[in-house]
């Protein structure tokens, strides 16, 4: 369960930087 | 490294795809938008410019907000609501939240079971709904993200055309932002109400989305 629970976390942190990245693309742009 | 391979294929294959599907984006978006710019009679945008842009993020988190929130009412609808024959229902006696003996919590716990599912209390309540907890979060902060970079985007295109930018609140209600959500949600509803019900009398052999090729039609709750 060790590698699936490495694949969890990379899916969090994919969504997590994505998430970060849009809102502070917005907020300097806006 | 094969072992991770093979326990995560699933997930590595969709990774990949998104990778490449989101660099692909770029691109297409990046002509697009210069299309857009000449168009307009002003310069195009290098690469780097243009995914750095609103207009980028605007586009990548409106995608992102409709497929989490069509992950969250699914998996919060398919509680209470029955689709009979759908491998994607539950069986009409099962609808609700279940016993603690089929939920395997409580005094059913198993020496396997996750620690916040043995915990009682405040934990296993949280536990017990995290997964559509975090669908709904992930929503609600795509959708605050497409909010942002939408107003940016919009703003920036209101001064290209020498009118006045609005303020956040003005763009929650404006035209540009619902129609970038409700185009994405209407696609997402349209898509999962189907899937349900096709896959009450179509088959696809060897998938745990489908009944077994030779289930009869009426048969819920059974995949293969």
């Amino acid at each position: 369960m060790r590698n699936v629970r490495a694949m969890f976390v990379a899916y969090l942190v994919i969504i997590a930087v994505g998430l970060g990245y849009f809102i502070t693309l917005g907020v300097l742009h806006r | 490294m094969k072992a991770f391979v093979r326990d995560n294929a699933l997930g590595l294959a969709f990774g990949a795809a998104f990778l490449l599907t989101l660099v692909g984006q770029s691109l297409a978006g990046l002509a697009d938008f210069n299309n857009q710019q000449l168009a307009d009679g002003t310069d195009p945008v290098g690469y780097l410019d243009y995914v750095t842009s609103s207009s980028f993020a605007v586009d990548v988190a409106e995608n992102w907000q409709s497929e989490y929130l069509q992950f969250f009412l699914y998996v919060f609808g398919t509680i209470w609501l029955f689709q009979r024959g759908s491998p994607e229902s539950k069986p009409i006696h099962q609808l609700g939240r279940e016993s603690d003996r089929d939920q395997q919590t409580g005094r059913h716990v198993t020496d396997g079971s996750p620690a916040w599912a043995k915990a009682g209390g405040w934990r296993t309540a949280v536990f017990s709904r995290s997964l559509g907890l975090l669908m709904g979060t992930i929503f609600l902060l795509c959708w605050l993200a497409q909010s942002i970079a939408g107003w940016a985007a919009y703003n920036s295109e209101q001064l290209g055309q020498r009118e006045d930018p609005i303020d956040w609140v003005s763009y929650l209600g404006s035209a540009d932002f619902w129609n970038r959500s409700l185009q994405n949600w209407q696609s997402e509803l349209l898509a999962v109400g189907s899937f349900a019900v096709l896959a009450v009398f179509l088959r696809q052999r060897g998938s745990p989305e489908s009944k077994p090729v030779g289930a009869e039609p009426g048969a819920t709750a059974t995949s293969g």
